[in-house]
């Protein structure tokens, strides 16, 4: 029920946004010219498409990231058994999380936060 | 309705920055009335500010073209000709806000027609026609949409040596926080640029601030509008890099310190650069980040050199200077830290020699030190040297922490 | 309330506090230069208009699919994470059971949808912007998941109701301390201001929004405040009590709790500089995450 609702609301926004951008284009007469696509590069005109094999500077970054997301997974229910398993849950948790922040003092000084 | 509102906006402007220009834009930038848009895509009206090289109209026809419409371009200078009707320009000495609303106001309601496109309706390549859907072939993305490549190929990184595309563009020459009138091609790998190579030199700058100078050249001029100009000067610099680092309201501050200073106002720097340092500027500025070397600083002179641990300073040898007990301040380390610093260091030296020494004269002809870099870097030390391996927000700030005229100098100067 | 009012509620306090943000921006850049405002109470609809009456925008061979869809499932984002709040006791739009984990998946869809819109403009500098969100967005999300599995451990519970009816003895604030400036910096970092504006920043000509004009860009303008209010409301909710007060009305508390919160969010976007995103990353990590571990432990300690 609340997840029909939620993405009820969802699907009004995004369509009435759409619905929005659609109807400002249609309303308008004057066409986007070619020499306005330009990309903005302070006047200058680039020379090649943009998108590009980019390099993506913190890649390993998000590997540790990833090592978190999976934990957080973990979490969700452990929240709510927490209090009825008490002291245990509280030790199992925290050498969970132990272990994962040994893997960001090692990404630290293998410098992964670095820009390279 | 919209039209009602709209037109009470504050006016959406993107400024192209011409010759001479720079403190009266920064002006512009103070008045609430006014929205300079870091984007020609957020803007109604192309501001060009002061004459632009005839090789830039170009640039600026594209930049024109770049406004969604309804757009509408202002002159503010001296050079136009009677080809701009009066709706559109404002002579340099005038405020051209109440012109540029009145302009704004005709854009919104239809009275003034948006203007048309300046360069031709055509993709730069033909491209359409080949494929299932006339994307113009095969490859990667369909084709050559628009005849542009897509990215050049891999070459190793600068700084890990990961070989990934590189990317090719011009950049500038109207580029916010960018040397007016520089247009460099820069290649990146990610955000990363690894080379950059100039163009089209930067404008050779011309400040409200130099005039007490240039008059000093002729007669005697009071140690007060010397000192004012100084401190004038170092805070619009300082505001500079207090916009890029994301705190614009301050730097909104430092314009205002600046106009009243000028305005022969007292006023205290003290509590901005308190402001700043609570704010963190320190930390934006990495230690290290656009450390050059001892040569280069030399070469520079002016604050640039003092940043870098040399006294020198030709107020040291001015009698007038030397009664007032003026030593010259420096920082030792070199980098963007070390030229904001010495940018504050130095403004607040400014205003207490001012309130040391209200009514002190100097003689004409005196060899007073300006407040910016004199002296032209060898050949071998370009502008384009201090960018290769820098991330783009950094190398904006190694940009930013020099004083128009280092810049000018590090860039190759115009052929007269 | 009946389903009618709620709903009228729940755009009624989404389109007034995105409003109210904007007029605090206002108020307080002019306070800090030293100035009278501008208008203060009209100048965000004039902008408005002024955006809407611009025309709208192309580049060359951009993904206009997911560049006109990324402003808009941004909002609908935004406009989720407000429905999760309960404005009294009987009244929430959506009474999910798992609303944490709701919010969660708002967070690292924002991510997406961020470097979406950076991306389908096919330009350099929203391209910049796009990837170097990401960055940033990511590790920001971790630490503010933690903050919020730490509040819903008294409560047993991950829906947002049941949260805050943990609180009536003490707030989730004061039990722990921590929760509460840690997930203000989600905030900025979902809406991507002030120090955490790594996507539409100014050294990049306003990032991935450097190519939008026209409604696309009111829209994504909108959803940017919008995401902050869902933030700030969520922020009330489960570190200040929500609807719980004495004397007043329910919905009343969780209106002046939020525009608290969003002062203290203004306040912080405007007051700190943004640093390189290498050096940000670090502090995430290497400051920011141990912090949030120990509020998880020490919410730990305390529920137990």
């Amino acid at each position: 029920m609340a997840l029909t609702g939620l993405l009820t609301i969802m699907g009004t926004i995004v369509a009435g946004a759409l619905l929005l951008q659609w109807v400002a284009a249609r309303t308008r007469r004057d066409r986007v010219v070619e020499s306005q696509k330009i990309p903005f590069l302070g006047g200058s005109a680039p020379n090649t498409h943009a998108w590009q094999r980019f390099h993506v500077r913190y890649y390993s970054m998000t590997l540790l990231f990833i090592a978190f997301e999976m934990e957080m997974m973990f979490m969700y229910p452990w929240a709510v058994v927490y209090v009825a398993e008490g002291v245990k849950a509280l030790a199992e948790m925290g050498m969970f999380l132990a272990i994962l922040t040994v893997g960001i003092l090692y990404g630290w000084r293998e410098g992964i936060f670095r820009w390279q | 309705m919209l039209e009602r509102l709209a037109a009470r906006a504050p006016v959406p402007v993107f400024v192209a920055m011409g010759r001479d220009r720079a403190p009266a834009v920064e002006r512009l930038l103070r008045n609430a009335d006014i929205d300079v848009t870091a984007t020609p895509r957020h803007a109604s009206i192309l501001l060009v500010a002061g004459r632009v090289r005839d090789s830039d109209q170009a640039y600026l026809d594209r930049l024109h073209d770049q406004l969604p419409h309804p757009r509408a371009t202002f002159w503010w200078g001296d050079e136009q000709g009677d080809d701009v009707d009066e709706a559109r320009r404002a002579a340099s000495s005038d405020d051209p806000v109440v012109a540029l609303r009145v302009l704004y106001r005709n854009l919104i309601s239809g009275a003034h027609a948006s203007e048309t496109h300046r360069l031709a309706d055509e993709p730069p390549a033909p491209w359409r026609g080949k494929g299932d859907h006339g994307q113009g072939g095969e490859g990667m993305m369909g084709g050559v949409p628009y005849g542009r490549m897509m990215p050049m190929p891999p070459t190793p990184d600068i700084r890990d040596g990961l070989t990934l595309d590189v990317y090719t563009t011009q950049i500038g020459p109207f580029m916010p926080y960018w040397p007016a009138g520089l247009v460099l091609e820069v290649t990146f790998q990610g955000d990363v640029i690894q080379s950059a190579e100039v163009v089209n030199p930067t404008y050779p700058p011309r400040d409200v601030d130099r005039v007490p100078f240039d008059h000093l050249l002729h007669e005697t001029t009071a140690l007060a509008q010397i000192e004012r100009a100084r401190a004038a000067h170092h805070l619009v610099c300082i505001a500079r890099l207090l916009s890029l680092v994301g705190l614009p309201t301050l730097s909104r501050r430092a314009q205002i310190l600046a106009a009243r200073v000028r305005a022969n106002e007292t006023i205290a720097i003290a509590p901005l650069r308190k402001a700043a340092a609570r704010s963190g500027l320190k930390a934006a500025l990495a230690p290290g980040l656009g450390r050059i070397d001892d040569r280069l600083a030399r070469e520079l002179g002016g604050p640039v050199q003092r940043a870098a641990g040399h006294a020198i300073d030709h107020r040291s040898d001015n009698p007038t200077y030397t009664r007032l007990d003026f030593t010259p301040v420096m920082q030792t380390q070199s980098d963007c830290r070390a030229r904001l610093a010495q940018w504050f260091d130095e403004a607040e030296q400014a205003l207490a020699l001012v309130s040391a020494a209200p009514d002190a004269m100097i003689d004409h002809g005196a060899l007073i030190e300006a407040p910016w870099a004199h002296r032209a870097p060898p050949i071998d030390y370009r502008v384009t040297e201090l960018l290769p391996g820098l991330e783009w927000s950094e190398a904006l700030l190694v940009l930013n922490s020099f004083d128009s005229a280092a810049l000018c100098r590090m860039a190759p100067l115009e052929a007269p | 309330m009946t389903p009618i009012v709620l709903t009228m509620t729940w755009v009624a306090f989404l389109l007034g506090m995105a409003w109210y943000i904007a007029v605090l921006d206002g108020l307080w850049a002019a306070a800090r230069e030293g100035r009278q405002p501008r208008a203060p109470l009209a100048n965000p609809l004039y902008r408005c208009a002024t955006i809407l009456r611009q025309q709208s925008n192309l580049t060359e061979a951009p993904d206009l699919l997911n560049w006109r869809l990324a402003p808009a499932l941004y909002a609908g984002l935004a406009g989720t994470g407000v429905a999760l709040v309960p404005f009294s006791s009987a009244s929430v739009l959506a009474d999910l059971e798992v609303g944490i984990v709701w919010w969660g998946a708002v967070e690292a869809l924002t991510v997406v949808v961020v470097f979406l819109h950076g991306w389908s403009a096919n330009s350099q500098l929203g391209l910049i912007g796009a990837y170097r969100y990401v960055a940033i967005g990511l590790p920001v999300m971790l630490i503010s998941m933690f903050v919020l599995i730490a509040a819903a451990l008294p409560a047993e519970s991950l829906a947002v109701p049941k949260i805050i009816e943990s609180q009536h003895e003490l707030w989730n604030v004061i039990r722990q301390p921590l929760g509460l400036p840690l997930f203000l910096l989600l905030g900025l970092s979902l809406s991507f201001r002030g120090p955490f504006n790594y996507a539409d920043s100014a050294d990049l000509a306003d990032g991935t929004a450097s190519e939008i004009s026209g409604a696309a860009r009111l829209v994504w303008e909108f959803a940017r405040l919008a995401m902050l209010v869902a933030t700030a409301a969520m922020a009330a909710t489960v570190f200040l009590g929500g609807y719980l007060g004495p004397v007043l009305p329910g919905p009343l508390w969780l209106l002046l709790k939020t525009a608290v919160v969003l002062v203290l969010l203004v306040a912080l976007s405007h007051l700190f500089a943004r640093i390189s995103p290498s050096r940000m990353l670090t502090l995430i990590w290497i400051v920011l995450m141990p912090l949030a571990f120990i509020d998880l432990v020490w919410a730990g300690l305390v529920a137990l």
